[in-house]
């Protein structure tokens, strides 16, 4: 085997490591920022009771999306 | 349900004041007041029950003929539960009048309509997200998987309902031996006749002057009332006593996989007792990108499993010869769901549908806000009801 070929597997090996570490860096940090979401559950929980009110804001935009489409140019 | 559902959906007027005395003071206390709420869960499930008995006789199966049409069962289900925002109300009062002598086949496809109404909840709580583009699009379509998941399910079980009767056999198999044929009453579960009796008898016997007719649609609606106004107060306790829990819950399944994360939305939706909580918690979860749309797939998944507790708890109310039927219903909609969960997210393809139906649909609902609204008020009110001409014109 020559001796750029073992350099070429060499480094191969090197960067699967270092993407395998930061793949899971990245799973940590996902992770970390799941489990601060779910800390904020109580006003996830909130946001559920003013879902009419999310109509309301909901309905406008309709109402100037359909004109934009079906008005009169 | 939430305070605005409260304040303009049920006929009492439960008032945001109502709501806010009675989700504050110490925890003991609230427990105390779930625990009434649920005897008087119970006491209003026996009361529709008796009272179908009464106003029906034995004309129960007549007076629903309309429904006898599966397609037209499904659609009583999906509208009622959709205009409601409540699949635990729907199947209690479905397992109240099962126990007056509605037909456990006809009330099937109700039960499975409730499962698609209730998805309506956390699409409009979607809604809030349609003025940031990438985020209404993440939040539409975690909303939306739960309808696609539930379409899937029906498409697969109703047919094969229709055809074998599967679900109700495996109902009827089970509740035969919780039940006990002979005697028909729940073994082990004897205590709720005499505690369930009076109140019941009383209201009964306070109609006296009145036809039976009269009194029997009179304990209904009252009945159904109660059911309304119970699980609202019960998922609003719940949810302020059981938000620590269900955070430790969701903690404990972060990274763990999908069978982890059904398990937590099963919990989750049985400490809250509310399928539609469960699955709008999962929008903002996902709107804000935190968490992918296949991550909180099986835990919406999970919310259809945790939200049979309820008929089932109500189930338990009812004695007598009935008793058999409306347990036999309550496990129908849990073997239902189970079946629905394993069947459809055990195959890869199928579990894959709803995924890309909700991806699809977002992405297109995000580019034209008409298809959200068009969506919604196709799905749960437009389409249902042209299914019924279609299936009624082919019926002849």
């Amino acid at each position: 085997m020559n001796v750029r070929r073992q350099e070429l597997e060499q480094k191969i090996e090197e960067m699967e490591a270092a993407l395998a570490k930061l793949k899971q860096q990245l799973n940590l940090a996902v992770e970390e920022e799941q489990h601060e979401s779910i800390d904020h559950l109580d006003e996830h929980l909130e946001e559920m009771d003013h879902k009419w009110e999310n109509i309301r804001e909901f309905w406008p935009i309709v109402v100037k999306e359909f004109r934009e489409r079906f008005g009169k140019k | 349900m939430s305070k605005e559902t409260v304040l303009t959906a049920s006929p009492t007027h439960v008032s945001d004041s109502h709501v806010a005395e009675l989700t504050q003071g110490p925890t003991w206390f609230k427990w105390i007041q779930i625990a009434g709420l649920v005897y008087l869960l119970l006491v209003a499930v026996s009361l529709i029950g008796g009272g179908f008995k009464l106003a029906a006789g034995d004309h129960a199966k007549e007076l629903f003929a309309f429904a006898s049409n599966p397609v037209a069962g499904l659609v009583v289900g999906t509208v009622a539960t959709a205009l409601i925002q409540s699949s635990s109300t729907v199947t209690s009062i479905i397992v109240g009048l099962v126990a007056g002598g509605l037909p456990v086949s006809i009330a099937i496809p109700m039960v499975m309509g409730a499962n698609i109404g209730t998805t309506i909840t956390n699409t409009i709580v979607s809604l809030g997200h349609v003025r940031r583009g990438d985020e209404f699009r993440r939040a539409f379509s975690a909303a939306t998987i739960h309808d696609f998941f539930n379409i899937m399910c029906v498409l697969l079980f109703l047919p094969l309902e229709i055809m074998f009767g599967i679900l109700q056999k495996l109902g009827g198999w089970a509740s035969t031996h919780l039940v006990g044929a002979e005697s028909m009453s729940m073994k082990g579960l004897n205590f709720i006749k005499p505690v369930v009796k009076p109140p019941v008898e009383l209201i009964k016997s306070s109609m006296a002057n009145f036809s039976v007719e009269v009194s029997g649609i009179v304990m209904i609606v009252l009945g159904i009332l109660a059911i309304f106004v119970v699980i609202t107060f019960i998922g609003k306790l719940l949810k302020s006593i059981m938000v620590g829990r269900s955070k430790q819950i969701l903690h404990s399944a972060v990274g763990r996989g999908p069978v982890s994360g059904i398990a937590s939305g099963t919990i989750v939706t049985v400490l809250v007792q509310s399928s539609s909580t469960t699955t709008s918690l999962v929008v903002p979860l996902a709107g804000s990108g935190v968490f992918s749309l296949r991550q909180v797939y099986p835990f919406t998944l999970g919310a259809n499993i945790g939200t049979c507790i309820t008929a089932l708890l109500a189930a338990t109310a009812i004695t007598g010869p009935n008793a058999v039927f409306a347990l036999q219903i309550a496990l129908v909609h849990l073997f239902y769901n189970l079946l629905g969960v394993i069947v459809i997210y055990s195959v890869p393809f199928l579990r894959e549908l709803p995924i890309k139906g909700a991806e699809k649909l977002a992405e297109v609902a995000v580019g034209n806000k008409l298809v959200a609204l068009g969506y919604i008020a196709g799905m749960f009110f437009l389409v249902p009801f042209v299914l019924i001409g279609i299936s009624n014109l082919l019926s002849g």
